[in-house]
């Protein structure tokens, strides 16, 4: 089994950039969730003006709201942060405009036991999605080249790609099945269908789909065994 | 004339495991079929059975994309790096 750790800062990214599109008020979404070891929110694309600016600490413009409940979602199982912020996306509100899609960066995978290997999300690589669609993706190459590089020079490598569900639930789509190019890889993705976004991981090997933990916030070092 | 062939993940199985392959060639096709010599498994992730480059694939000479360079006709120079990449889409 593998396990993919995607820690909230990062977290925040991925969702942020599927939200494009959005009112910035829903944003908000985003605003006074925690991250691991004060970390700031970071560059959170479109929902800068609302949810604090890049760099930004823990105590931007997001702590305003910290006194509303913090859930946080570490343990296995689907990441999903509930109510920070003004949470909800609104029922019938307007939805992202286009399918988000992007690519998550490691340093590899940890072998934990000899049938459990973790992978730890460093950064994650937002791209264009060239087929301008609510319903389909593709990235320009000269992006997914540049999230190579990047993540080589940091000494990771790309292994794994998310994307979302503007109208669907949180499950590869017979179009992702078919279109998979690695079984190696962790594929997101991240459902705006219900009134809040939904994230999930997944293996997809030979056209089978398998479902994996996503943690929100790093193992331990002495569980790990780094 | 050597070039240096950086493989993804999903490819190196077929290469007996390695990320970084040497071949020699001038153009991108020799590249090709000296990739494919040495680890005839990848033959099918790079060519069609027409001959032509996989659809499913992304190939950058340096820092450009083969697509604007003559596709399997690009020139390949000492010291050049092809990377290549599978494509991602879905929805």
């Amino acid at each position: 089994m593998a396990v993919l750790v995607l820690p909230k800062v990062l977290w925040e990214r991925v969702v942020a950039h599927c939200l494009d599109g959005l009112p910035l008020e829903a944003c908000g979404l985003l605003a006074g969730v925690e991250t691991p070891g004060g970390v700031g929110p970071g560059a959170i694309g479109a929902c800068s003006e609302g949810a604090g600016s890049e760099g930004a600490g823990s105590e931007g413009a997001g702590s305003e709201r910290a006194g509303s409940e913090r859930a946080g979602s570490e343990g296995a199982g689907a990441a999903r942060p509930t109510g920070v912020g003004p949470g909800p996306i609104e029922a019938g509100e307007a939805r992202a405009a286009e399918v988000g899609a992007g690519w998550l960066g490691a340093n590899g995978e940890r072998r934990r036991h000899e049938d459990l290997t973790v992978a730890e999300v460093r950064e994650v690589y937002p791209a264009a999605n060239t087929a301008l669609s609510a319903r389909l993706y593709t990235v320009e190459p000269k992006d997914l080249l540049r999230a190579d590089r990047a993540a080589e020079r940091a000494g990771w490598s790309l292994i794994g790609v998310w994307h979302s569900h503007t109208h669907s639930p949180a499950y590869p789509s017979p179009t992702d099945i078919a279109a998979a190019p690695d079984p190696l890889w962790h594929y997101v993705v991240v459902s705006l269908s219900d009134t809040e976004p939904v994230l999930r991981s997944y293996r997809i090997v030979g056209g089978q789909v398998m479902e994996e933990p996503v943690l929100t916030r790093g193992l331990p070092a002495s569980e790990l065994n780094w | 004339m050597p070039v240096e062939v950086r493989l993804p993940t999903v490819l190196r199985p077929l290469a007996s495991g390695e990320a970084v392959v040497k071949v020699e060639g001038d153009t991108l096709r020799e590249v090709f079929q000296d990739l494919v010599r040495q680890y005839p498994g990848l033959s099918e992730s790079l060519f069609t059975p027409e001959g032509d480059m996989h659809r499913h694939l992304n190939v950058f000479l340096n820092d450009d994309d083969v697509r604007y360079l003559g596709r399997l006709d690009a020139k390949v120079g000492a010291a050049d790096t092809v990377t290549l990449m599978p494509a991602v889409a879905g929805g």
